[in-house]
């Protein structure tokens, strides 16, 4: 047992330190508005020029072969350093199901392109009737060829037409600004057997996870404003959600991603690498050394809240509860798979929580200042409001919450430990 | 960063652990407490065969191991026995004053006899007044001839009516709650003005309140500065007693998943009940948290005793005060009456949790230490 880095480890960090000391400085962070999107966009293209944006793929797919303890090491230093986070559709969900059940045809096509950066995904599973529940899905691929159905059930076309709405995908581009955001997107959806969907869901029924150009014909996107967002006040833009509609899109025969009857492994695996979000809690941590030293700063009331035993409580409770999920994510690289599950799941579960506790404490900090609304307009001319910290705290609480709703909440990832952890039956989950 | 235990370490704990599930079963551990001492002696003879009672010592000191992670290993075995042998208040405690602070001839008399069994021993440092804090001392001890004599009240000193000795700690210099002037002296049981009341715990375990007059008491460490030493003894035995309730936890969580996948009513196993599954996966992450800062507190004080090693102490003692109560409460609720009554273990495990979060610092004290330090 040690709880320091091998020298190994060390040499690792050392390179990592050496990359973001060349491509962000930590005061970019502070910096809002356009400037700040253009310093961020710039730094997310150094990082696929480097390799690092996919870093943790096999060599032979593109990556640099980083083991789970390095990928961890690279995403503590980056949340250290402050350097913005880039998204994980691409890199980390729909990578690793391209990596394991791709064909040969698709990770070339589309493997080198998420590594470069040139192409951001976005993902589209949930719809109005399916949250959770994936299995009551109404989005539909039709095959385009009546005579490709065959007689023994199985769907052979020549490609599909694609029809529904998906109202809760993340990292859409938003508005005629399109500095981020995704351009394809990968897309669950019932598949019909005939050319005429059935009008009832059918409980044999198959599915598959489908892969768009953004730009196709019959697609629209339309961005939903979450609380928290505004037009134009969107400090990040891929953090915006959207309603995407399908309108018969046309799906070439490789726009289908594995053979069908691994469409649910396959959307059980994008569903565990998104609980697996390594370096997580060191960006909470950061936020919290902010917080205090805020708080301890002195300058408000006297320095009356900092020694106010209540508020002390509530941030030294979120500092031990941080340093636990520290240490569980520790104890997690390189051990076996079912506890690495186990370890993501309750990371991912306990530090929703923890986000979204020291966004109340950080709005309980600052007071009159936890009011301003800056627009984007505004803060490239004049500057923030209140304190430096304040500006994105109000956003970010509101968007972590809107952000969680979105992606499966606590209680829902809850079940999964329940069934897959504890292994307690219950209602059948995809 | 590397959570893997060694070779030894590994044989270690496989040996614990085979004892605890096919020689200390929970009727074997009521029997334990049953025995006139509140323990089985056959029991401490073996784990001195064993080497066990040696392992939080150092080869120099006369023992096996001597890293708290070996401790902590120990510990978290004994907790899932819910063992009422006295390891902590004898190799913990009294042992880990003397290793701290003894002398070579201190090392060689006691030590020698705790690892060998023969010795038992107690450490009496709490007082009526005091609650959680070590300096608030009104037990003097005075220079008489070679020696000292000390007179006060020492509370609750676990493992006290089996003791052959205790460490107590007394005031020799200052007023009664300062840091400075605080000493350390080995007491012979039976010594004389000593006199005992002896007395059972909530959770099986034996303690005594002990008073002391003009009792003769030999220095250990160095006159006036016993805080600094008392200090590392208390964190050291606050990571094993915090391991013991890591084991506990376990046991628990484990036990009531079992019991929620068998036990039956409206017609279905009550496991199928989300809102019960919710509690179950509660005291899962309860139990996984607590054993995490386990690791990085036993960890932190091999690394050396400092500041750094009293943070992720008091850190450990949060979770696991707030964690060991929760799983307790949960384990008895999801047990219904069963989990109140005698017979079943789950009432008696959290008994001991809940004298957990009291001993050494409650949530409460550690969470004000940790913002301290």
């Amino acid at each position: 047992m040690d709880p320091n880095l091998s020298l190994s480890d060390e040499e690792f960090v050392g390179a990592a330190n050496v990359f973001l000391a060349r491509h962000w400085q930590t005061a970019d962070a502070r910096l809002l508005g356009r400037r700040g999107e253009l310093v961020r966009s710039r730094y997310l293209a150094a990082l696929a020029a480097c390799g690092r944006l996919t870093g943790h793929w096999p060599r032979q797919y593109g990556g640099l072969g980083w083991t789970p303890r390095q990928r961890w090491l690279w995403e503590r230093e980056a949340a250290r350093a402050q350097a913005p986070q880039p998204a994980a559709h691409g890199p980390d969900f729909l990578g690793a199901a391209l990596i394991t059940y791709g064909s040969e045809v698709q990770q070339r096509q589309h493997l080198p392109a998420i590594a470069e950066g040139s192409v951001h995904w976005c993902q589209a599973f949930g719809e109005d009737s399916a949250g959770l529940d994936l299995a009551q899905l109404t989005t539909i691929a039709v095959p385009v060829d009546r005579a490709a159905s065959s007689s023994t059930g199985g769907v052979i076309s020549a490609g599909w037409a694609l029809t529904g709405v998906k109202p809760w995908v993340l990292d859409v581009p938003a508005g005629d600004t399109r500095l981020s955001g995704a351009n394809w997107i990968y897309v669950l959806a019932r598949v019909s057997a005939h050319p005429q969907p059935e009008p009832a869901l059918s409980a044999d029924a198959k599915f598959g996870v489908f892969l768009l150009d953004l730009a196709s014909p019959g697609i629209t996107v339309t961005p939903s404003r979450m609380i928290g967002e505004e037009a134009g006040r969107l400090d990040s833009l891929r953090y915006s959600v959207g309603c995407v509609t399908l309108d018969k899109v046309q799906v070439p025969p490789a726009g289908l991603l594995g053979p069908m009857d691994s469409t649910a492994s396959l959307a059980l695996g994008i569903e565990q690498a998104e609980f697996a979000q390594p370096g997580v809690v060191a960006r909470n941590e950061l936020l919290l050394a902010q917080l205090r030293d805020f708080v301890q700063s002195g300058e408000l009331d006297g320095g009356s809240l900092w020694r106010d035993d209540d508020f002390r409580t509530k941030l030294h409770e979120l500092e031990i509860g941080m340093a636990s999920l520290q240490a569980m994510e520790a104890r997690s690289l390189g051990a076996e798979s079912e506890f690495v599950l186990a370890a993501n799941l309750l990371i991912a579960a306990r530090n929703r929580q923890i986000s979204q506790q020291l966004a109340d404490l950080q709005v309980e900090a600052l007071g009159y200042f936890a009011l301003p609304y800056t627009h984007l307009d505004s803060l490239d001319n004049e500057g923030p409001i209140g304190p430096e910290f304040s500006q994105p705290v109000l956003f970010g609480m509101l968007s972590n919450r809107a952000r969680e709703a979105v992606l499966a909440p606590r209680d829902h990832l809850k079940n999964i430990i329940a069934k897959s952890v504890l292994g307690l039956s219950s209602a059948t989950l995809l | 960063m590397d959570f893997s235990f060694t070779d030894e370490q590994n044989l270690l704990q496989e040996s614990l652990s085979k004892f605890i599930q096919n020689d200390y079963g929970f009727d074997d551990r009521q029997k334990s407490a049953a025995h006139e001492k509140g323990f089985a002696a056959a029991n401490w003879k073996q784990f001195a065969e064993l080497g066990w009672l040696g392992m939080p010592f150092s080869e120099a000191d006369g023992g096996y191991g001597g890293s708290a992670v070996d401790t902590m290993l120990m510990q978290e075995q004994f907790g899932k026995g819910l063992m009422v042998e006295p390891f902590v208040p004898t190799v913990v405690l009294a042992g880990g004053a003397i290793k701290i602070a003894g002398d070579a001839a201190q090392k060689t008399k006691y030590l020698a006899g705790i690892i060998d069994g023969s010795m038992q021993g107690a450490l009496a440092y709490a007082e009526p007044q005091g609650r959680f804090n070590l300096a608030d001392l009104v037990t003097t001890a005075s220079k008489s001839g070679d020696g000292y004599q000390l007179t006060g009240h020492k509370s609750v000193v676990l493992n006290g009516p089996s003791a052959d000795f205790m460490v107590v700690s007394a005031r020799t210099s200052g007023d009664q709650r300062d840091e400075s002037g605080v000493s350390l002296f080995i007491v012979e049981s039976g010594a004389n003005g000593m006199s005992r009341r002896d007395y059972p715990t909530v959770d099986a375990l034996r303690a005594s309140e002990v008073t002391l007059e003009n009792t003769p008491g030999v220095l250990l460490g160095t006159e006036g500065a016993g805080l600094a030493s008392l200090q590392q003894v208390i964190d050291e035995a606050t990571i094993a007693l915090g391991a013991e309730a890591v084991g506990c936890m376990e046991v628990l969580y484990k036990d009531t998943v079992e019991y929620c996948k068998t036990r039956e009513q409206f017609g279905q196993p009550i496991g199928k009940f989300q809102v019960l599954q919710h509690r179950m996966v509660d005291m899962f992450m309860e139990y996984e948290q607590s054993k995490s800062l386990m690791f990085m507190a036993a960890m932190r004080l091999d690394e050396g005793y400092g500041p750094e090693a009293q943070k992720a102490v008091s850190a450990f003692k949060v979770q696991v005060g707030k964690s060991g109560r929760f799983v307790g409460q949960q384990a008895v609720q999801l047990h219904g009456g069963m989990g109140m009554t005698d017979e079943l273990n789950i009432g008696h495990y959290f008994k001991r949790l809940t004298m957990i979060d009291t001993m050494f610092g409650n949530v409460d004290f550690h969470l004000k230490r940790f913002g301290r330090l």
